[in-house]
């Protein structure tokens, strides 16, 4: 093996052990006899390989994985918005049922409410008029109702309860 | 180059963040220890290292398992380096100067002196301003990050003999730099 030869591999394959066990012997040999490429071995190791010994790693700040995360977070949301699931679909059927259920017994009771308290009037009314007739009409009289307002309650009232 | 489970891959290509952040934390200090050391500018390097994160995010789904997935980040990882070395220095109008105080303060924390860290660090980045941007990227995979030939081949996407020749360019560059020192001393 020559210094071309050697030198060539010296600086890639020797010093990074990339090279087999047979060509490594025979570089080992004629760096034994030839004390320039010993030299140039040293002047190698010393300059182009040792310095970068012991430089550890440089890691990112906290903010760029944040940063990542959010991108890529961002991304996910958006995706599962075009295709809810399931059990988004479920929940959300759900909600509307719940809504309108509420809604519908509000109005029930309402209704249901508004009856009762007619009744009540007229159930009062009912009693001063199951006294006298006469007191009745007198009353209504005194009222200055027309004559057919207490029948127009009476009606009013069953309709709505009915 | 650390091993990534598979079952890990497997979870994050269908959408687990909690293991994707795994997986960045097993590859984001070499992905970004590249785009620092070549690119010799912070903000570029988290800029790098963000865009090459979101594209792995986004194409998990296509890893075929044909190489590791750090082999396969180291790739995607390269290419954004050195296209954002073309695109800041096509914008910038001319070379980059390496910059040593872009690193101590970010790398690992070490048992060393401090100031001993210091100065290495200092005499890493004139070591590397002698060199271009893909010589830099072959040292850095070899020296720093340990790869082998064939891995930094696999890396870096060129043949093997171009990793050998690559490396052998950027000694000689390193030896004749430390000579040019040694004679204005």
């Amino acid at each position: 093996m020559n210094c071309d030869t050697t030198r060539e591999l010296l600086i890639t394959d020797y010093i990074d052990n990339e090279l087999d066990p047979k060509r490594r012997e025979a570089v080992k040999r004629h760096l034994a006899g030839c004390p320039g490429c010993s030299a140039f071995e040293a002047e190698v190791l010393k300059t182009a390989v040792r310095p970068f010994k012991g430089i550890s790693q440089a890691r990112p700040p906290r903010a760029v994985w944040e940063n990542i995360a959010f991108s890529i977070g961002g991304a996910a949301a958006a995706k599962r918005r075009v295709f809810p699931g399931p059990a988004l679909f479920t929940a959300t059927l759900a909600a509307v049922i719940i809504a309108a259920a509420i809604f519908l017994n509000y109005h029930y009771d309402e209704q249901r409410s508004l009856g009762l308290y007619i009744e009540e009037e007229l159930g009062y009314l009912s009693s001063l008029g199951s006294n006298t007739a006469s007191q009745d009409d007198d009353i209504l009289a005194g009222m200055d109702l027309p004559s057919d307002s207490l029948s127009r309650v009476r009606n009013f009232s069953q309709d709505k309860i009915v | 180059m650390k091993k990534i489970p598979p079952e890990l891959i497997i979870k994050a290509a269908d959408g687990d963040i909690a293991a994707f952040e795994e997986i960045y934390r097993h590859t984001s200090g070499f992905v970004y220890s590249i785009a620092l050391r070549v690119l010799c500018n912070r903000p570029e390097a988290e800029d790098v290292t963000q865009e090459v994160f979101i594209r792995v995010y986004k194409n998990l789904k296509n890893f075929a398992f044909r190489s590791s997935l750090s082999t396969w980040i180291y790739r995607i990882a390269m290419n954004a380096t050195l296209n954002a070395r073309n695109r800041y220095s096509r914008q910038s109008g001319n070379s980059v100067e390496y910059d040593d105080e872009v690193h101590a303060p970010e790398t690992a924390p070490s048992a060393d002196d401090p100031e001993d860290v210091r100065e290495k660090e200092a005499e890493l980045a004139r070591l590397l301003a002698a060199l271009s941007p893909e010589h830099r990227a072959c040292v850095i995979l070899r020296e720093i990050e340990g790869l082998s030939y064939g891995e930094m081949a696999d890396a870096l996407h060129i043949n093997i003999n171009t990793v050998r020749s690559r490396l052998s360019r950027a000694r000689e560059a390193l030896m004749a730099a430390a000579s040019k020192r040694g004679d204005e001393r």
